[in-house]
């Protein structure tokens, strides 16, 4: 029997698609071009939202620009330029360079169609303005057009177009700006819903107070319930290599100075909406929080591929909840930046570990080895890549086991959840044995709590009194209810010893059920 | 010229005229006691719909003076209103004021004039009236070489006091900036107001108000700038008649320009303009009244003589006062390294 055969196209459309949709969030789509003006060795950014319309987007930053024809270079074959070198650094202030200016500038199809870029590169006394066009690529007949038909003519697929123009500048002049217009409708309609300007935090609440008072604002569940502003604000704030808030990202942890003098070194500042953006990462939230800092999350591994992983990073524990939410898990940043956001997940630790995960909160700072993982997204990994695999490893053996570097983080929690429960409880039992002889014996004022419900070899001595109870008795009651044992005892004495029994005995009941309710 | 390069050479032309003395004298000594009154009777709440190219030194300005409304926390203008034509621009505007009441990428004119074809920007900007200061500042001829008489910019301002009387704005003020250069001038338009002008000039009382000055055809000669003031201040009050309000002038300022790059040689016309209502929106025009309204208010606009600004520059030490007064201006603007 003849086998028939044909062949699969696709449609350029889903190339299109793919190109203009690659990133989970618009704030995914601003964080590359806050990338690339961090390798342009851009001291600034301005990102204006224009809220609360938020119909155009402009972005702007004064790093060393770029030629007309460099952009034309960039453009005519997005994705197509070699990587850079891994170990290169940024000219000015030697940042590790994040990389990918074409997918960067690509990346604004998911903010709006079309756009308009100008730039002037330092030394060159000339500015150009291109404008980019996706928006027929994006209809519905685009889907019509064969992929195949277009690779056999030149292997590229055309997903818009530009067109460019020159104009004199100031030689020492150096920029990138970007206006977007036409904002995507989705986007915006989620940036202007009613409810979410209603509840949530908008340009104009986000700026009272700025930074700080945003993360306090939004630190008591999480930042979605904020709205999409907020969002916005979290994961450009989250995600881009800026410095952390003072005293961030743990209160006096001198262990984490070096993070913070990393950030500072890199003298980057990014301003949404006029105002400057931090890291929003400053824990613990209250004086009165334990918490703990594992800061010595390092690795330095020779892959097979040739490939050196190099780690640098730190887990928070404290023995309350991480708000907001989304601080809870591991941000793995590769060459500063923010892949994804906070992975509650641990990169998908196999075992449960319940309450534990949602106290929790770290950072790892990959610098090297971990470029390749990065799926297309720039928000997750190929978790079958190899860096990434032993980046798995690492973070489970320093979570899970105990090593030559003490027990595993987890066991460490427990035990230290466990002392902290311990003294709790001590804590507890000390305060309901005095609100019981509070009951019992009316004035609070009259008892000597501390010798209220303590057994003595004699019996129990109340207040002022003491009651006979068999110790042995005693010992055969739980652990946990001996105290409240004594206390029954104690109202039962206190009735038994009044000489009206029917008004007396109804008193009796009435400080039972008072001395429950105490507990 | 390819069309960028000509729009950088306007922007750079543009740029070092924003910070010159004629320039912020009229601030200083025409805008600035109107911002006052309104800031008085407002506490501070002036809403301001403003053309205010990139720097946006009237912004600051008025807010360095504490006559406009800012929120130094939320790095806030909640009353004031911006549109910007050129993306370039709008960008710089939008990033260094941070949130306004309303921020428009766009063509006046066009939004107003044609607004099917922005529909977005359109309803924003209606939606957004009344004001109680509109600063025209037009860069350009009111009626261009190769216009029609009644042109888009004549059209968008009778808009503007539609708008206005339709959100049932009681009081307001026009400034009013225009150029006078008789080489790039339309003549048909030119002509036409020459017309009103003499037409006007029937009425005794109008003649005897418009003094001793040329004759309309030789003042359009001789005397352009002075024929354009006197002839556009006449068509805002024609046309606010018709749209419920009396208008008078309160200052009007002349002052010469030379361009550096060899073009035509220019004078500048700033009109400070009061309207007031006299017809509630929703009400019949009644046009006896509408054209009593005008008629009064033709010797007021004849009797009326600009102030030479360079002639008040050359008193004593004025030039450096007037930039001292800037100066906290271009400072902000220094420390705010916004680029460009």
């Amino acid at each position: 029997m003849a086998i028939d055969r044909f062949p699969i196209d696709v449609a350029a459309s889903v190339i299109a698609d793919i190109s203009a949709g690659i990133y989970r969030s618009p704030a995914g789509a601003l964080k590359e071009l806050i990338s690339n003006a961090f390798d342009a060795d851009a001291s600034t950014v301005h990102i204006s939202t224009n809220g609360p319309d938020f119909d155009t987007f402009t972005c702007t930053d004064d790093g060393s620009g770029l030629t007309a024809e460099r952009f034309k270079e960039i453009m005519r074959l997005i994705g197509g330029s070699a990587k850079r070198d891994k170990g290169e650094f940024s000219p000015i202030f030697k940042r590790p360079l994040i990389g990918r200016i074409g997918i960067g500038i690509l990346s604004i199809g998911q903010i709006c169609r079309t756009f308009e870029i100008f730039s002037s590169a330092k030394g060159n006394a000339k500015k150009f303005r291109a404008r980019i066009d996706l928006d027929p690529y994006m209809r519905p007949e685009a889907k019509r057009v064969q992929l195949q038909a277009r690779l056999q003519k030149d292997a590229k697929v055309q997903i818009g177009h530009f067109e460019i123009e020159e104009a004199e500048e100031e030689a020492d002049k150096h920029y990138t700006r970007v206006v977007m217009e036409k904002i995507i409708p989705g986007f915006q309609k989620q940036l202007r819903s009613q409810p979410m300007v209603d509840l949530g935090v908008t340009p104009k609440t986000f700026k009272k107070g700025e930074m700080g008072d945003f993360l306090a604002s939004v630190s008591h569940d999480t930042v979605a319930e904020h709205g999409a502003y907020a969002q916005l604000i979290w994961e450009l704030a989250v995600t881009t290599p800026i410095r952390y808030m003072d005293g961030g990202p743990v209160r006096n942890a001198a262990k984490l100075k070096d993070l913070r003098t990393r950030m500072e070194g890199y003298q980057f500042k990014v301003y949404l909406d006029g105002v400057e953006l931090y890291k929003p990462i400053l824990l613990p939230h209250g004086s009165s929080v334990v918490h703990k800092v594992y800061a010595n999350l390092n690795l330095d591994k020779q892959l097979s591929d040739s490939r050196t992983l190099r780690v640098r990073g730190y887990l928070y524990w404290q023995n309350t909840r991480i708000l907001p939410r989304e601080l809870e898990g591991i941000l793995v940043r590769v060459r500063n930046v923010g892949i994804g956001g906070f992975d509650s997940t641990y990169l998908g630790y196999p075992k449960h570990e319940g309450w534990k995960f949602s106290q929790l909160c770290g950072e790892l700072y990959v610098d090297d080895g971990l470029d390749e993982a990065i799926n297309i997204d720039r928000a997750s990994f190929r978790e079958t890549d190899e860096a990434y695999l032993s980046l798995q490893d690492f973070l489970y053996q320093r979570l899970g086991k105990a090593t030559d570097q003490g027990a595993g983080i987890f066991t460490s929690i427990k035990s230290k959840s466990n002392a902290i429960a311990k003294q709790r409880r001590t804590r507890e039992a000390t305060e309901r044995g005095k609100r019981s002889s509070e009951v019992i014996y009316g004035s609070p004022r009259q008892i000597k709590t501390e010798a209220a419900t303590k057994p003595t070899p004699a019996g129990v001595r109340i207040g002022t009194n003491t009651i006979q109870v068999d110790e042995e008795l005693i010992k055969e009651v739980p652990g946990r209810y001996r105290e409240l044992f004594v206390s029954v005892c104690a109202v039962i004495e206190k009735a038994l010893s009044t000489e009206v029994a029917v008004s007396r005995r109804r008193q009796l009941f009435e400080k039972l059920a008072r001395l429950f309710a105490a507990q | 010229m390819a069309a960028f390069e000509e729009i950088e050479r306007r922007r750079r032309r543009a740029k070092s005229s924003y910070k010159d003395a004629k320039k912020h004298f009229v601030r200083l000594d025409g805008w600035l006691p109107v911002f006052r009154a309104y800031a008085r009777q407002k506490a501070r709440a002036v809403h301001y719909l403003t053309l205010c190219a990139k720097d946006a030194i009237d912004v600051r300005y008025f807010r360095i003076k504490g006559v406009l409304e800012y929120d130094a926390k939320q790095k806030a203008y909640p009353t004031v209103s911006f549109i910007e034509r050129d993306p370039q621009d709008y960008a710089v505007i939008a990033e260094s004021l941070g949130t306004t009441k309303l921020g428009i990428r766009g063509d006046l004119e066009a939004i107003l004039v044609r607004p099917d074809e922005n529909p977005n920007n359109s309803a924003k900007l209606r939606r957004s009236f009344p004001y109680d200061i509109i600063n025209l500042d037009l860069t350009g001829e009111v009626v261009r070489e190769g216009d029609p008489p009644y042109s888009q910019t004549i059209r968008a301002i009778e808009k503007i006091i539609e708008l206005q009387h339709g959100a049932n704005c009681p009081s307001w003020h026009m400034f009013l900036t225009f150029r006078a250069c008789p080489e790039t001038a339309n003549h048909e338009a030119d002509q036409e107001l020459r017309g009103i002008i003499e037409a006007n000039l029937q009425n005794a009382q109008a003649r005897e108000a418009y003094g001793n000055r040329l004759a309309p055809e030789e003042l359009l000669g001789a005397q352009y700038e002075e024929f354009l003031r006197i002839g556009i201040i006449k068509f805002l009050a024609s046309s606010a008649s018709h749209r419920g309000y009396t208008c008078s002038l309160e200052n009007s300022y002349v002052y010469a320009r030379e361009p550096r790059d060899g073009g035509p040689h220019y004078h500048i016309v700033k009109l400070i303009v009061r309207f007031g209502v006299f017809r509630l929106a929703g009400h019949l025009p009644n046009p006896h009244n509408v054209m009593a309204i005008y008629q009064e208010s033709v010797p007021a606009i004849f009797q009326s003589q600009p102030i030479d600004v360079v002639a008040r520059l050359q008193a004593n030490d004025i030039r450096e006062r007037i930039l001292e007064d800037l100066r906290p201006v271009l400072d902000e603007l220094t420390a705010q390294r916004i680029v460009e």
